[in-house]
C-alpha cells in the first residue's frame, strides 16, 4: 500500500512540476500507444527513444491503466517497441542499453498487470507475437547472457539481473510464467554462475543472483543447479548467502544491544523490542527468506554444495585477500603485490583475533537460533520451519555429518538464547569448543525448551525431534561418541512429554500427538538399547537411566493415557497402541529399578537418596534388568520435498516471489541515479 | 709407493681421468645432459691431462699457455647460459700462480691425484679437499668430480657446497657452480633447493655486501628461471603448459591448480571447448578461467617475466609460509587451530597444483591437503604447524592421468554424444555424463556416502579398476528433477532402509532367474536416438530432458554381467547362489519373463529396470506384492514403442518405485549401479545402507542359510557364523565400502558382532528379542576401554592426539575420506612448516646426525638416532619432516599422568613381554645414540617437549636450535654432557638393574685395548686412501664384539664414539658452514676446537672408558638437567 503512494506521489510530483510541458519521452511513449507507427514520421524514432531517459511510471502505468482489448489495438507498436529494445541491447552506446533494459522491466511488468486474467499466450502475443515470440526470447536472452558475461559496467549487469527477476516475478505463481519457458529454452543459467564465481561481480550482483537462483530452481534449471560442480562458483553462492544470513544475524545483536544499554527495565525493552523488531525485522526476515530458499535448494539439491557448508571463510574473499596482506619473500624478483581494492575484504579483518573462525553452518546456526525463537507470526514460522528442514538435509547427509561430528573442526558457536524468567542471558561466553553437531543439538534443545506454548508448533517440534534422531543414527552408525552433555537432552525431551500430558485435550482437538510422544520415546530407546555404540562414557548409561527413574511419573502417565487412548476403539488408537509398545522398555527400567531404590531406601533408612546413591542403586542391578530389543529403531524416513512439502515450497516462493517483485521496482527507480551517472560518463 | 713413481704416464692416467665424466654423460642424463656435459667432459679430461703434465715436471711449462687456451675456448660457459657467468679471466690468473705452488710439491700432487681416481674418494672427501685445498686446480679438479658423483650423494652436501660458493674465495665457487648450474637446468627441485639455501645462507651478510655477493646472483638466477632445459622434456621436467597459462599473479592468488601438464591434452580440450555447445559451461572450466585471469593479470601487472618453470611451488611454499605468520599473531592455539583449518581448506581449492613437498624423497604431487588434519604445535610464540598432505606419487597411472586424459576423452565423449553419436562401448558411453571438467568429479567423490553409491558405479563399468572410471561417479545431471517431479509417494520408502527389513526373505538366491535374461546388450541403436541433456534446447525440452539420460542406466545394468567373475562387484557370484527349489515359484511368471526386452527388440533403460524387477516379483514371500503383476505386464515393453523416451513418458516410474524395494534386496548390485545412477539425488543417496550391512538385513530367516553358500568374495575373511547366511551381502558390501564408503569410525569387524546381537529383531520371527541392560552397559565400558591409548583431546595442546595416533591408521582414516585414495599411488605426507625459526642450525644438525648413522650403521653399532630431514627455505623459515607415530615426553606425561616406566608398561606390556624388551631395548639403544649426539654436539634446551617418544619405544631429540656454544639465553643450564634423567635410566631397567650393570660391565669388557690405535690408524688411513681397508676390519671386529654384547648406554655410546672418532673427518662439514656464518652455534672461536677436543681422538680406549663412564655417571645424576627440567615446567609448563 505504502509503496503505491509513493509511486503516485512520485508521479503526482514530477507530472505536477512538469504539467506544462511534458517530457519527450512521455511524448514519444504516447506515440506508441497510438494506432500508428511511431517510425512511419520518425524514421529516426527508434533510436531517438532509446537516448531518451526512460520514464517507467509513464510507460507502467499507461500499460496497466489500458485494458485488454485497448492493448490488442496498438499491439504492433508494442511488438516493435519491445523488438527495438531487444535491438538496443546489443547497442554499443550503453545508455541505450541501459534504456532498453528499463523499458523491458517496464513493458514485462505493465503487461502482466494489466492481463492478469488472461492467459500467458496473450501476454506473448502482445508483447512479441506469436510468431515471432521464440526468435524474440532468443535473442533477449542472448543479449542478457552477452551482457552479463562480458566485461561491461557493472550497473549493467545488475539491470539484467533486474530484468531476469522481474521477469521471473511477473506471476504471482511461478509456473504460470508462460514466458519462463523461453528463459529455459535459452539458457543463460552459466550466465548467472559466471557471476557468483567472480569474486567482484558476486560482491556487486551476489544477492540478486541467489534470489534469482533460488525464484528460477522450481522447474527444469535445479537439474542444472543440481550438478553445479564448480567449487569458486557454489563458494560464492555459499559465501552470498553466509553474508546476507551473518548481516542479519549482526542486526539482530545490533539492535539486542541497543535495546540492553538503556536502562529501562526487561519489561519495557521486551515489549519495544517486540515493536521495533516487528516493524524492522518483518522485511529483513522476507527478504532473507529467499536467501533461505537458496540454502535450502542448494543442500537439498546439489550435494557439492555441502562441502561448502563446512567451508571456513576467515577470508571471505578468497580469491582477492589470501596473499595480498603477506609480503613476498625479501628477493622474491615478483611484483608487489597491489593493495586489495575491493571494499568488501577489508569489512573481513583477516587478522583480527577476535573474530572467530566461521562458516556458513555456523552463521546458519546462529541464524537460525534467533529465526525460531519467535514463530508467532506466520512469516518467522516459515522461516522457521525452512531452518528446520535445512537441518533435517544437512542431519540426513553423510558428508555433512561427517564434518558436524569432527574431532578436528571445533567451533564456539554462540547460539542466540532466548531471555527467559528462569534463567540468565549471557551465559553463553565461556562455550567450549565442540565439533559443530553439539551447536546444533544445542539448538534443537534449546527449541524444545522454549516452544511449549499453547500454540503449539507441532510441526517444528517433529522436525526437530527427527533432525536430533537423525544425528543420533549417524553416530550410532559411525561409532561417534560425541562429548555431549545429553542430560539436557533427555531432560528437554522429558519435560516434553510432560507437557504434551497436561495439555493433552487441548492438543488432541489439533494435533496426533502421539506421532511426536512416539518419535521421543524411539530417541529414548535409542539411547537405552543403543546406547553402547555412541555414549560417551558408561556413567552417561547410567544417567540416563537416572533420568528415567527420576522422572518416572511422566513416563507413567504417558503410558496410563495411550494405554487408555488404545484400549478404547477410538480416533487415536493405533497411533496410542504405538506408543504403548515403545514403551515397553522405559516401563521395564521404571518398574526395575523404582522398587530396587525403595528398597535401598528402607535398608539404609535413607528418606531422601543423593544422586550418586541412586546411581549406585543404578549400577549395581543392570543385570537383572532384561530389555526388549526394538525394530527399526535406528532407521527414518528420509526428507523428500515431494509431496509432502510441495505445498509449503509452492506458498514459500510465491511469497518471494511477491516480495522480491515490489523490492525490484523499488531498486529499478533508484536506478535512476545510477542512470545519471552513466550518461555522465558516456 | 714405488709404483706410483712409474703410473702415471699420459696415456694410461688419461684413460680413467676422462671417464668419471664421460660416465657421467651416460649415467641418466640423457638427452639433456647433451648441452653440457661435452664441454664439460673436455674440460675435465684436459685439466687432469694439465695435472699429468705437471706431475712430470718438465713439459708443463711450454705448454701451458696452449693448454690455458683450451682451457679458455673450451671451459667456457655454455652458450645459453645468459648470464655472467664463470669470470674467465679469474681461473686463468690463479691457474698460473698455483701452478708455481704446484711444482713445488708435485711429489704430493701425485699421491692426491690417487686419492682422487681411487674409488675411495666419495663426496664427503670431495668436500673436504674444495674446502682446504688452496690449489685452484684441485678444485676445478674437485668441481668436475662432483658430476660424478650421484645426485643424492651430493644433494647431501649441497648447504656446504652452496656456502663455500657464497663464502669461500671465487676458485671454489668457480669450480662449483657449473655443477650447481647444470643440476639446476635439471631439477625444478634442485633449482628451489638452491635458491633457498642461498638465499638463507646470503643472509647472514651485511646487506650492501649481500646485494653483490655471487649467491644473490645465482639465486637471481635460478629464480629468474633462466636455467630452464634447453631442450623440454616432459618426462624429466614437470612438464608445464603453455607460459600463458602457468604465469602466476602473485597479488591474487596464492597458487593455482596447475591446470595442465600435457599441453597437448590441454589443447585439445580447448580445441574441443570451442566447438562445444555450451561453451558457458566450458568457461567455467578451470583452465579457461586461469587464462582469462592470467591474461587479465598479465595485462595489468605486466608480470609476464614471472618465473613459469618454478612458480607454482614457490607460492605453495611461500602460502605455507604465510600461513604460519598470520597464525603467529593469533593468541590462543584454538584460534590458531581454527585458522589453520580454515587457511588450509582455501589453499586446498588451489590445488592440487603442480607442487610437491620438498622434504619427501620421492616424485610425486601434492592432490590435497587434508585440512581438518592439521594441527599447531606446541610453541610459546611462534606457530609451527603440521600438515597432511595426500600426494600422488609420479610415474605411475596417477590422478594425471585420471584428470587430465579422461578430461580430454570425456569431452571428445560430450562432443559425441552432443552429436548423439554415443559409442556402443559402455565405458565410453557412461562417460559423456561425467562432467567437462572432471575434477570437481573427484572432490565430489570425496562426500562420503554417495559416493559409495556412486562409485559402485564406476567400478561396474570400467574395466579397470577404479581410476579411469571415476568421471562415471558423475551421473546424469537430469535425473533429479524426473523424480522430484514424479508424484511418487513411495520414492522415499524406496530408498529408507526400512524397506529392508520388511523384505522377509533373502533374495540373494533368485537374483538372476536365468543368465541369459541377464546379458541385457547395451543397444547402441536406443542410445542414438537419445537427446543428451546437451542436445539443442527445444520448447519440448522441459518435460524431456528430465528423463534423458536414464540411458546411463543401461549401459550400466547391461555392462555389470559382462564382467568377469573376479571383482568382487562382479555378479555371477550372486547368480551362484541362486537355487532351483525356490526357482519353481517362478513358473507362473514365465509370460511375464519371456515379455522381457529380449535382444532383438530395443530395451528401452527402464524396461531393463522392470525386468529386473519382474525377476524379483513373483517370489514366493512377497505374495502382498502379487497385485502387482498385471500392471507389470502392462510395463511398457519391446512391444510398445521402441523410443525409449515414449516409454519413460510413460511414467511407470511410479510403479517402478514400489517394485524397486524389492529387486533391491534381491539385487544389491544391480540396485547399486541403479542407485548410483540416481545418485544425483541427495535425499536418495546417503542413506543406502545395503552398504553397510544394516541390521535388518541380518534379520533373515536362518533356514536359508543352508542354501547360500558362502561368499566366494570373502572380503573379511572368515564370516561369523550368525553372519552366514548372509554372507553375500557384507562381503559383497564390504569390497565397497571398505574402500569407498567413508564410515570412518566404522570397524566392520566390529560392526558385524555388532550386529550380531541387534540382528536378532525381526520381522519375521514376531518373537520379542531380549537383551540385558547389563550387556549394553558392559559392552560400552569395554568399547571404551579398549582405546586406551588414545590421548585426549585438549584444546591447549592440539597436537598431542594428532601425534599419538598411529601413522598407518591416520593414513587408512584420512585415505577413506579422501577423494584422491582411490588412486593407487597415493600416499599422505606430512611435514612441519615453521616460521620465524631459523632453521640452518637444524640442517647442520641433520647432517652430522646422518653421518653420525651411517658411520654406526656401516659399523654396525646397535646405536639408534632418527634423523629428520629439514628444508631450509630462507633465513627464518622452513620446513621439517616430522618423526611419525611419535609423542613428546612432555605430552606422554601430561596426558598420562604417569612416569615414563609405566607408560612404557601401559603401552608395551609388561616386564617380561616381548614387546615391553623391544622397546626397552629400543629406548637404550635410541638413548645412547642420542646421548653421543648431545655430547658432541652439545645440544641444549634439552626440556622435555624436545624429547620425543615413538611408538616403539625409541627416544628422538628435536630442535637442535641450541647446539655447539649456543644455549638458552646462555644461562648456564644443562652443564652435564647429556640429558640422562634417573626417568630414562628407570626405563633402561634402573641402577640397580641388569642393563645398568652392563653399563660398566660391558664397558670393561667389551672393548679391546687397541681399537683406538686403530682408530688412529685409520684416521691416517683416510688421508692415505689405502690403508683403510685393513683397519677397516679389525674396528668393524671390536665394535662386533661390542654390539653382541651390547645393549647399555655407555657401551653403545663408547663404541659410538670410536667410530666418530675414526670418521671425524667427516665432520669437515661443520668447519665449512663456519664459514662466513653467524649462526648462534658458532659463536665462538673455538668451537669446532672443542669439538674436535669432544672426539677425545687421542684418549686410549681405557680412558675413553672411563670418560664414557664418567659422563653417563654425571649425567645421571647432573643437578643442572633437573634444575633446567624444572625451569621449564615453571615457565613453559613442560612435564
Amino acid at each position: 500500500m505504502a509503496q503505491v503512494e509513493k509511486k503516485a506521489g512520485l508521479l503526482r510530483k514530477s507530472s505536477a512540476s512538469k504539467k506544462p510541458l511534458k517530457e519527450k519521452v512521455v511524448l514519444m511513449y504516447e506515440e506508441i500507444f497510438v494506432r500508428e507507427d511511431p517510425a512511419k514520421n520518425n524514421p529516426r524514432f527508434w533510436e531517438e527513444l532509446f537516448l531518451m531517459k526512460v520514464n517507467l511510471e509513464y510507460l507502467e502505468g499507461k500499460l496497466e491503466s489500458l485494458d485488454g482489448d485497448e492493448l490488442m489495438k496498438v499491439k504492433d507498436n508494442i511488438n516493435s517497441l519491445f523488438q527495438h529494445c531487444i535491438q538496443a541491447l546489443g547497442e554499443e552506446h550503453q545508455i541505450k542499453v541501459v534504456n532498453a533494459l528499463q523499458t523491458l522491466c517496464a513493458l514485462f511488468r505493465g503487461v502482466h498487470q494489466k492481463n492478469k486474467s488472461t492467459s500467458g499466450f496473450d501476454i506473448i502475443n502482445m508483447l512479441m507475437g506469436f510468431d515471432k515470440a521464440e526468435l524474440r526470447m532468443k535473442d533477449l536472452m542472448e543479449s542478457l547472457d552477452t551482457l552479463l558475461c562480458g566485461d561491461g559496467s557493472e550497473s549493467l549487469k545488475s539491470l539484467c539481473l533486474k530484468l531476469l527477476l522481474c521477469l521471473v516475478t511477473v506471476t504471482d505463481n511461478i509456473s504460470q510464467n508462460t514466458i519462463l519457458e523461453y528463459v529455459m529454452i535459452n539458457s543463460i543459467f552459466e550466465a548467472i554462475l559466471q557471476i557468483l564465481s567472480s569474486s567482484s561481480s558476486r560482491r556487486q550482483h551476489g544477492y540478486d543472483t541467489v534470489v534469482l537462483l533460488a525464484l528460477l530452481s522450481v522447474n527444469p534449471y535445479i537439474v542444472k543447479l543440481s550438478i553445479v560442480d564448480d567449487e569458486t562458483t557454489l563458494n560464492g553462492k555459499g559465501l552470498v548467502i553466509s553474508q546476507a544470513l551473518s548481516e542479519y544475524n549482526r542486526q539482530y545483536k545490533d539492535k539486542e544491544e541497543e535495546n540492553q544499554g538503556g536502562f529501562f527495565s526487561t519489561l519495557t525493552t521486551m515489549v519495544g523490542s517486540m515493536f521495533i523488531a516487528d516493524a524492522e525485522e518483518k522485511i529483513s526476515v522476507q527478504t532473507n527468506e529467499a536467501i533461505l530458499l537458496a540454502l535450502y535448494e542448494a543442500v537439498h539439491l546439489n550435494r557439492n554444495f555441502i562441502t561448502v557448508l563446512a567451508q571456513s571463510h576467515p577470508e571471505i574473499d578468497l580469491v582477492t585477500t589470501p596473499s595480498a596482506p603477506v609480503p613476498t619473500t625479501p628477493t622474491a624478483p615478483l611484483g608487489t603485490a597491489p593493495p586489495s581494492v575491493d571494499v568488501m575484504s577489508s569489512t573481513e579483518l583477516p587478522l583480527d583475533p577476535n573474530l572467530q573462525t566461521s562458516n556458513l553452518l555456523i552463521t546458519f546456526l546462529k541464524y537460525s537460533s534467533i529465526v525460531m525463537q519467535d514463530t508467532k507470526d506466520e512469516h518467522r514460522l516459515n522461516s522457521a520451519k525452512l531452518c528446520l528442514i535445512i537441518l533435517t538435509c544437512i542431519a540426513e547427509d553423510q558428508y555433512a555429518n561427517a564434518f558436524l561430528h569432527d574431532d578436528n573442526m571445533n567451533f564456539r558457536v554462540n547460539l542466540h538464547r532466548m531471555p527467559m524468567r528462569h534463567r540468565k542471558k549471557g551465559a553463553d561466553k565461556n562455550i567450549p569448543s565442540r565439533p559443530l553437531v553439539c551447536a546444533v543439538l544445542d539448538l534443537m534443545v534449546e527449541f524444545i525448551v522454549t516452544h511449549m506454548m499453547k500454540e503449539f508448533p507441532m510441526d517444528l517440534y517433529i522436525r526437530c525431534v527427527q533432525v536430533v534422531h537423525k544425528l543420533i543414527c549417524y553416530q550410532k552408525k559411525c561409532r561417534v561418541r560425541l562429548h555431549y552433555t545429553w542430560r539436557e537432552l533427555w531432560s528437554a525431551l522429558i519435560n516434553l512429554v510432560k507437557f504434551l500430558m497436561s495439555n493433552e485435550t487441548v492438543l488432541l482437538t489439533k494435533y496426533n500427538i502421539f506421532h511426536l510422544a512416539l518419535l521421543v520415546i524411539n530417541l529414548f530407546n535409542m539411547f537405552i538399547t543403543y546406547g553402547d555404540t555412541f555414549l560417551p562414557t558408561p556413567s552417561s548409561y547410567d544417567e540416563l537411566y537416572y533420568e528415567i527413574v527420576r522422572m518416572h511419573q511422566v513416563f507413567d502417565n504417558l503410558y496410563c493415557m495411550v494405554l487408555r487412548l488404545s484400549t478404547n476403539a477410538g480416533q487415536w488408537k493405533e497411533a496410542a497402541s504405538k506408543v504403548t509398545l515403545a514403551l515397553v522398555n522405559i516401563r521395564a527400567i521404571i518398574n526395575h529399578f523404582n522398587p530396587k531404590i525403595e528398597s535401598y531406601a528402607a535398608v539404609n533408612h535413607i528418606s531422601q537418596l543423593s544422586e550418586e546413591q541412586v546411581l549406585e542403586v543404578v549400577r549395581s542391578n543392570y543385570d537383572t534388568l532384561t530389555l526388549k530389543l526394538q525394530d527399526g529403531l535406528d532407521q527414518y524416513e528420509r526428507y523428500s520435498e515431494q509431496p509432502k512439502e510441495a505445498a509449503f515450497f509452492k506458498e514459500l516462493v510465491r511469497s518471494i516471489s511477491l516480495n522480491v517483485r515490489k523490492n525490484v521496482s523499488l531498486n529499478t527507480l533508484s536506478q535512476d541515479v545510477l542512470l545519471k551517472e552513466f550518461s555522465s560518463i558516456s | 709407493m714405488g709404483d706410483s713413481d712409474a703410473e702415471p704416464t699420459p696415456g694410461e692416467a688419461s684413460q680413467p681421468q676422462g671417464s668419471p665424466p664421460l660416465d657421467v654423460i651416460s649415467e641418466g642424463v640423457g638427452e639433456l645432459g647433451l648441452v653440457i656435459d661435452p664441454e664439460v667432459a673436455k674440460r675435465a679430461c684436459q685439466e687432469v691431462l694439465e695435472k699429468v703434465r705437471q706431475i712430470h715436471g718438465g713439459v708443463s711449462e711450454e705448454e701451458e699457455p696452449e693448454l690455458v687456451n683450451g682451457d679458455t675456448d673450451n671451459t667456457g660457459p655454455p652458450p645459453e647460459i645468459s648470464e655472467e657467468e664463470v669470470a674467465l679471466a679469474g681461473p686463468r690468473n690463479t691457474v698460473k700462480s698455483a701452478r708455481r705452488r704446484q711444482k713445488n710439491n708435485s711429489a704430493k700432487q701425485s699421491w692426491l691425484l690417487r686419492l682422487f681416481e681411487s674409488k675411495l674418494f666419495d663426496i664427503s672427501m670431495a668436500i673436504s679437499y674444495l674446502y682446504n685445498s688452496k690449489e685452484p686446480g684441485v678444485q676445478a679438479y674437485i668441481g668436475n668430480r662432483l658430476f660424478s658423483f650421484r645426485h643424492d650423494e651430493v644433494d647431501s652436501y649441497l648447504p656446504q657446497l652452496l656456502n663455500m660458493y657464497i663464502h669461500m674465495d671465487e676458485d671454489v665457487g668457480d669450480a662449483i657452480k657449473p655443477y650447481v648450474v647444470y643440476r639446476c637446468r635439471q631439477s625444478i627441485n634442485f633449482s628451489l633447493q638452491c635458491a633457498w639455501l642461498l638465499g638463507a645462507f646470503s643472509s647472514d651478510m651485511h646487506i650492501s655486501t649481500q646485494r653483490h655477493s655471487r649467491g644473490t646472483k645465482l639465486r637471481k638466477v635460478i629464480l629468474s628461471d633462466e636455467l630452464k632445459p634447453a631442450q623440454r622434456r616432459r618426462e624429466l621436467l614437470p612438464p608445464v603448459g603453455p607460459g600463458a597459462e602457468h604465469s602466476l599473479s602473485p597479488s591474487k592468488r596464492t597458487h593455482q591448480r596447475s591446470k595442465s601438464d600435457a599441453t597437448a591434452s590441454t589443447s585439445l580440450s580447448s580445441n574441443l571447448k570451442r566447438t562445444a555447445s555450451n561453451p558457458k559451461v566450458e568457461n567455467q572450466d578451470e583452465s579457461s578461467v586461469s587464462q582469462e585471469l592470467t591474461s587479465s593479470t598479465d595485462r595489468l601487472d605486466n608480470i609476464g617475466s614471472s618465473p613459469v618453470r618454478l612458480a607454482p611451488q614457490r607460492e605453495f611454499i611461500q602460502s605455507l609460509m604465510g600461513i604460519g605468520k598470520r597464525l603467529a599473531t593469533l593468541p590462543t592455539k584454538e584460534q590458531k587451530t581454527q585458522r589453520l583449518v580454515s587457511e588450509l581448506s582455501l589453499l586446498n581449492h588451489k590445488l592440487p597444483a603442480r607442487v610437491w613437498l620438498p622434504t619427501a624423497g620421492f616424485d610425486h604431487h601434492v592432490v590435497r591437503v587434508p585440512h581438518t588434519q592439521a594441527v599447531v604445535l606446541n610453541s610459546k610464540d611462534k606457530a609451527p604447524y603440521l600438515i597432511y598432505v595426500e600426494v600422488d606419487l609420479c610415474g605411475g597411472s596417477g590422478v594425471w592421468r585420471l584428470r587430465h586424459h579422461p578430461r580430454a576423452e570425456s569431452q571428445q565423449l560430450h562432443q559425441c554424444s552432443v552429436r548423439g553419436l554415443v559409442c556402443g562401448d559402455t565405458g565410453a558411453a557412461a562417460s559423456p555424463f561425467s562432467h567437462p571438467s572432471p575434477l570437481p568429479n573427484l572432490r565430489l567423490s570425496s562426500r562420503p556416502s554417495p559416493r559409495g553409491l556412486v562409485s559402485p558405479l564406476g567400478l561396474l563399468l570400467s574395466p579397470s579398476p577404479a581410476g579411469p572410471s571415476l568421471p562415471l561417479s558423475f551421473s546424469p545431471p537430469s535425473l533429479r528433477p524426473s523424480l522430484h517431479s514424479l508424484p511418487s509417494p513411495s520414492l522415499t520408502t524406496l530408498f529408507s532402509p526400512l524397506s529392508f527389513s520388511t523384505l522377509p526373505s533373502p533374495s540373494s538366491p533368485f537374483f538372476p532367474s536365468s543368465p541369459s535374461s541377464l546379458t541385457l546388450p547395451s543397444p547402441p541403436s536406443s542410445l542414438h536416438s537419445l537427446p543428451s541433456p546437451h542436445s539443442p534446447p527445444s520448447p519440448l525440452f522441459s518435460p524431456l530432458s528430465p528423463f534423458s539420460t536414464l540411458p546411463s542406466l543401461s549401459p550400466s545394468l547391461s555392462s555389470s554381467p559382462s564382467l568377469p567373475p573376479s571383482p568382487p562387484l562382479s555378479l555371477s557370484p550372486l547368480s551362484l547362489l541362486h537355487s532351483p527349489p525356490y526357482l519353481s515359484p517362478f513358473s507362473p511368471f514365465s509370460p511375464s519373463l519371456h515379455s522381457l526386452p529380449s535382444p532383438h527388440s530395443p530395451p528401452s533403460p527402464l524396461s531393463l529396470l522392470s525386468t529386473l524387477s519382474l525377476l524379483h516379483t513373483p517370489l514366493p514371500h512377497l505374495s502382498p506384492f502379487s497385485p502387482f503383476s498385471p500392471s507389470l505386464h502392462s510395463l511398457p515393453s519391446p512391444h510398445s514403442p521402441p523410443s525409449p523416451l515414449s516409454l519413460l513418458s510413460l511414467s511407470p516410474l511410479p510403479l517402478l518405485t514400489t517394485l524397486l524395494p524389492l529387486s533391491l534386496l534381491h539385487t544389491p548390485l544391480l540396485t547399486l549401479s541403479l542407485l548410483s545412477s540416481l545418485s544425483l539425488l541427495p535425499s536418495l543417496t546417503s542413506p543406502f545402507s545395503p552398504l553397510s550391512p544394516s541390521p535388518s538385513l541380518h534379520s533373515l530367516p536362518p533356514s536359508l542359510s543352508s542354501t547360500l553358500s558362502p561368499s566366494p568374495l570373502p572380503h573379511h575373511s572368515p564370516p561369523s557364523p550368525p553372519l552366514s547366511p548372509l554372507s553375500p551381502f557384507p562381503s559383497l558390501s564390504h569390497p565397497l565400502s571398505s574402500s569407498l564408503l567413508p564410515e570412518i569410525h566404522t570397524n566392520s569387524c566390529d560392526n558385524i558382532s555388532q550386529f550380531s546381537v541387534d540382528s536378532i529383531t525381526s520381522q519375521e520371527s514376531k518373537e520379542p528379542v531380549f537383551i540385558a541392560a547389563g550387556d549394553i552397559r558392559r559392552r560400552l565400558s569395554e568399547q571404551l576401554a579398549h582405546t586406551p591409548n588414545t590421548f585426549k583431546r585438549d584444546p591447549e595442546d592440539p597436537s598431542a592426539v594428532a601425534l599419538k595416533e598411529p601413522w598407518q591408521e591416520k593414513v587408512g582414516r584420512i585415505r577413506e575420506g579422501s577423494p584422491y585414495g582411490h588412486i593407487p599411488n597415493w600416499r599422505l605426507l606430512s611435514v612441519i612448516v615453521k616460521c620465524g625459526d631459523d632453521l640452518r642450525q637444524e640442517l647442520l644438525a641433520f647432517q652430522v646426525l646422518k653421518q653420525l648413522l651411517s658411520i654406526w650403521e656401516q659399523e654396525r653399532v646397535p646405536l639408534w638416532i632418527k634423523p629428520y630431514k629439514i628444508l631450509v627455505i630462507s633465513s627464518d623459515s622452513g620446513m621439517i619432516e616430522p618423526v611419525v607415530n611419535a609423542v613428546s615426553i612432555h605430552q606422554v606425561k601430561k596426558q598420562s599422568q604417569l612416569s615414563l616406566l609405566d607408560y612404557f608398561l601401559q603401552e608395551h606390556g609388561n616386564y617380561t613381554t616381548e614387546a615391553f624388551l623391544t622397546a626397552q631395548r629400543n629406548f637404550v639403544q635410541s638413548c645412547a645414540g642420542y646421548c653421543l649426539v648431545c655430547y658432541l654436539l652439545q645440544v641444549k634446551d634439552r626440556h622435555n617437549g624436545n624429547i620425543l617418544l615413538d611408538s616403539e619405544g625409541h627416544i628422538i631429540h628435536i630442535d637442535f636450535g641450541f647446539i655447539l656454544s649456543s644455549s638458552p639465553r646462555n644461562l648456564g643450564f644443562e652443564t652435564s654432557a647429556f640429558k640422562l634423567t634417573s626417568e630414562f635410566v628407570d626405563v633402561m631397567g634402573g641402577v640397580d638393574g641388569d642393563v645398568s650393570d652392563c653399563v660398566c660391565v660391558q664397558v670393561m669388557g667389551g672393548v679391546d685395548g687397541d681399537v683406538s690405535d686403530c682408530v688412529c690408524v685409520q684416521v691416517m688411513g683416510v688421508l692415505d686412501g689405502d690403508v683403510m681397508g685393513g683397519v677397516d676390519g679389525d674396528v668393524f671386529d671390536c665394535v662386533q664384539v661390542m654390539g653382541v654384547l651390547d645393549g647399555d648406554v655407555s657401551d653403545c655410546v663408547c663404541a659410538g664414539l670410536i667410530l666418530c672418532c675414526k670418521h671425524m673427518e667427516k665432520d669437515k662439514d661443520l668447519e665449512i658452514m663456519q664459514q662466513g656464518s653467524h649462526l648462534p652455534c658458532f659463536h665462538g672461536s673455538s668451537t669446532v676446537r672443542n669439538l674436535k677436543e669432544r672426539f677425545h681422538m687421542n684418549l686410549p680406549e681405557e680412558q675413553l672408558q672411563v670418560l664414557v663412564e664418567q659422563m653417563v655417571d654425571g649425567s645421571m645424576r647432573s643437578i643442572t638437567t633437573k634444575l633446567y627440567d624444572g625451569f621449564q615446567y615453571l615457565t613453559n609448563g613442560i612435564m
